[in-house]
């Protein structure tokens, strides 16, 4: 089943300058839902604020870009219509997070004020009384642990809670040792398999133990991408800018008194490509899958007004010690003539399933000292094997509306995507 | 190669308890004990610990507060300073070679590098709770490697490599740990190191006490009606657990914040801390805290090294400084160094100042001290496990010996 909805292009003046798109890993926080990780897809403004010139909204003139997809390997997504949603994505703030839940094919939307949320499958949607603990909430994220449980914190007057959801039913609350509001990586929870919690707040950890938390101090390394699986064990990954591992990874297994570095990847590893990139290597996603291998991404930026980078990198690992470097197709080819802006999701099943959504346009245009920006789409893009080769191919875009606007995208466990755009909220299936 | 700088706080200097003379029953030996078990006695008695166990230790009896006297200079140089047994180690900055100091006599000769070492340099030198010194160095101009071995008087261990630009310490059990890049690690003899995470505050100081309980001190501020105020906040990690507590607030002011912070464990479990303008923190467990303080500012200090000011604010009998080493043998003694530079103003100084009573000043709560010329040097000073002390002058190395 595919489902399209019109839309309406806008177009902006900006210049793709000095302000990045939501930062790259290595300055990122912890961030990562499980098998996915999130990113912000178009804070306000995106890339552009630059030197070339104002950025300011203009008349709806672009082209319509439908929700559609657009073919995979060996299989085609469902794109369902868009469903309107009675929130203002632009309200989150630059690094904020949607009041997303996602459980398998059913993603729901947390209306913290009215104490109600709205069920979305499949191009349905219902809203109904969300439990009481959740009344009055005025931020919430959920993030789903390569355990496969789903938590989510969120706070009220009372203070920030956290509690798992089963799929049905939310747990009971426990008031957790952190009390930082958005961003969600300064206050980001992980359920083990047995559900217990684990809370990055900031770089400090702590773990739940009975009714209280426990605080584990931090990771050997700044963890930009945190997760814990279903034996309880903590996984986290990051690396430094300028070290010669770029990217360490650690694990703490239930109960230890010590964390146990698995491997790290080396400027060595990435070899050659790294020195092709316009702008130079630099990380700017990743997330840990259910099968313990390690999935990361370059960043897509401005490499000087109204230039982006073109090439950027796909490095996997099955367990931290050896690395594969993939280059990922020539976006604007892939994209039709795009330039790509950010990565906005990233996702993997196992080592061999990887997909990412990330946002692209036409190329800017100067005008005088202007820049007129064309509107965005977002891109469903998966790693896939194509007549027995590995492939990059989109399965899916929509159209992110507004330049100013911004929009989200996140994954599901199964891989399903939502995004959540000023249009309102999307689903796509993908085999 | 190029040799870095570390001055390493623990700076013991045994002097004269005042004018040199003893302190009122801190000759007492008091009961034998294993390192980590609470000194029970309140006084200022002086107690036996058994510095090293299993590993050569000695029996250490402090001597900070008895009688005793300080040599001449010796006109060496080095970078820095290692006490241990009555003798000074002076490291010379090409890390080839060292002098040590004896009853007054220096003797210059090779270091005799742990195995597979050829040089040794950017040293940092601590007496661990074990009662052996505890040395990092770098070797061969290497910056990106640091490493660690322990000295038992006649040999070095072998050098193990720890997490870079960490400053270590030793617990009573001969087990290291270094807070650097990756966090916190923990060096178990024989055994591969345990990477432990971050402490959840960047420490201020830390410390490691007897028991291998990991201690970070914070600073945290919050804005009030009368200017800043400052709150000196503790933290812990106790041996095995992944578990820090929560924070205890032991030591506030408003304005004057928690400069020149240092911090260091004693055999016996206690913890000793001391910052500027004369705070002073000792505790028995980590948990109760007794607030004082070592300076009231008074002329006092016991001018080993003569020195005058036209100035009387800068008078060089008073005691001053930003302390640079506090080392403690037990709850009850303890020594800190300060360093004061004054440019043309007055002459520098460093001073010594031992937790010995008879406690003088106007309140009576200044430690008793003594006075040293001082010039920019590594590391000027050390602390040898009874606190007899070394001191690198502009004048050369003087030591502090007890009195026949």
């Amino acid at each position: 089943m595919m489902r399209t909805t019109m839309f309406v292009a806008v177009v902006a003046l900006g210049a793709c300058g000095a302000r990045d798109d939501g930062g790259a890993l290595t300055d990122a926080a912890i961030g990562s839902d499980g098998n996915g990780s999130d990113g912000d897809a178009s804070h306000g403004g995106g890339d552009a604020g630059g030197s070339g010139g104002d950025a300011m909204q203009v008349d709806d003139r672009g082209d319509p870009i439908d929700p559609v997809a657009v073919g995979a390997c060996g299989g085609s997504a469902d794109v369902e219509a868009t469903l309107p949603l009675p929130i203002d994505p632009n309200s989150y703030g630059s690094y904020g997070d949607p009041p997303l839940m996602l459980s398998g094919d059913t993603t729901r939307v947390i209306y913290g004020a009215s104490g109600t949320w709205m069920t979305a499958a499949h191009g349905s949607a219902s809203t109904v009384a969300a439990p009481s603990a959740l009344a009055g909430s005025d931020w919430f994220v959920a993030k789903r642990s390569l355990a496969g449980r789903v938590a989510a914190v969120w706070q009220n007057t009372d203070g920030v809670f956290a509690a798992v959801f089963d799929g049905t039913q939310l747990g009971t609350p426990i008031e957790i040792p952190c009390t930082a509001a958005q961003p969600y990586y300064t206050c980001d929870v992980r359920a083990a398999g047995d559900g217990h919690l684990w809370i990055a707040a900031g770089q400090t950890l702590y773990e739940q133990v009975g009714t209280t938390f426990e605080n584990r101090g931090g990771p050997p390394i700044g963890a930009e991408v945190f997760d814990v699986d279903a034996a309880g064990t903590v996984w986290a990954g990051g690396g430094t800018l300028g070290a010669e591992e770029v990217f360490q990874v650690w694990k703490l297994a239930a109960g230890a008194g010590g964390w146990t570095k698995t491997g790290s990847l080396t400027k060595t590893m990435v070899g050659a490509p790294a020195q092709e990139i316009e702008g130079g290597f630099q990380i700017k996603t990743g997330t840990f899958a259910p099968d313990g291998s390690v999935h990361l991404w370059t960043d897509a930026r401005c490499i000087g007004t109204g230039e982006r980078n073109k090439l950027q990198l796909y490095i996997r690992s099955r367990d931290g010690v050896t690395w594969s470097v993939e280059r990922l197709p020539d976006m604007t080819a892939l994209l039709e003539g795009h330039v790509t802006w950010s990565i906005a999701a990233v996702w993997a099943s196992d080592y061999d399933n990887a997909r990412f959504v990330n946002m692209s346009s036409t190329p800017p245009i100067q005008d005088g000292l202007d820049w007129i920006y064309p509107p965005r789409q977002h891109n469903l893009i998966a790693r896939c094997t194509d007549q027995n080769q590995p492939a990059f191919r989109r399965i899916a875009k929509t159209r992110l509306p507004g330049w100013t606007n911004r929009g989200y995208a996140r994954f599901a466990g199964n891989g399903a995507l939502t995004l959540l755009t000023t249009e309102g909220l999307t689903q796509v299936y993908a085999p | 190669m190029s040799p870095r700088l570390r001055i390493v706080p623990f700076l013991a200097l045994a002097a004269a308890c005042g004018s040199g003379a003893g302190h009122g029953g801190g000759d007492d030996v008091g009961e034998d004990r294993d390192a980590g078990v609470e000194d029970g006695g309140g006084g200022d008695d002086a107690t036996v610990v058994d510095a090293a166990p299993g590993d050569g230790g000695t029996l250490a009896e402090s001597a900070l507060c008895g009688g005793h006297h300080w040599t001449s200079p010796l006109p060496v140089t080095g970078t820095a300073l290692m006490a241990f047994r009555g003798k000074a180690y002076l490291f010379s900055s090409q890390g080839q070679v060292w002098t040590v100091i004896e009853g007054g006599a220096a003797n210059a000769g090779p270091i005799p590098f742990p195995a597979g070492v050829t040089s040794m340099q950017a040293i940092g030198a601590e007496l661990g709770l074990d009662g052996l010194p505890l040395v990092t160095f770098r070797s061969n101009g290497d910056n990106a490697h640091q490493f660690a071995t322990r000295w038992d008087g006649t040999q070095f261990s072998p050098a193990i490599e720890t997490n870079n630009s960490a400053r270590l310490h030793a617990d009573a059990a001969g087990r290291i740990y270094g807070i650097g890049a990756g966090g916190l690690f923990e060096y178990p003899p024989g055994a591969a190191p345990i990477a432990r995470g971050t402490p959840p505050r960047t420490p201020n100081a830390w410390t490691v006490s007897a028991d291998g309980t990991i201690h970070v001190l914070f600073v945290t501020t919050e804005s009030t009606s009368s200017g800043t105020a400052f709150r000196l906040e503790h933290i812990r990690l106790p041996h095995g657990s992944l578990s820090w507590s929560s924070s205890a607030v032991i030591a506030m002011n408003v304005g004057q914040g928690f400069s020149g912070l240092v911090f260091a464990g004693a055999p016996d479990g206690s913890l000793h801390v001391a910052w500027e303008r004369g705070g002073y923190l000792r505790s028995r467990d980590g948990e109760t805290w007794e607030t004082s303080r070592f300076t009231e500012f008074a002329a006092l200090a016991t001018l080993i090294d003569p020195a005058t000011a036209n100035d009387p604010s800068f008078d060089p009998r008073r005691l001053v400084g930003t302390p640079e080493l506090i080392a403690a043998q037990d709850y009850d003694h303890a020594a800190i160094t300060t360093i004061v530079q004054y440019g043309s103003t007055a002459p520098s100084s460093t001073y010594f100042a031992r937790r010995c009573p008879p406690f003088v000043g106007p309140n009576q709560m200044q430690w008793p001290a003594e006075r040293f010329a001082y010039s920019y040097s590594f590391m000027i000073s050390a602390v040898d496990e009874r606190g007899l002390a070394a001191v690198m002058t502009p004048n050369g190395v003087r030591q502090d010996v007890i009195d026949p």
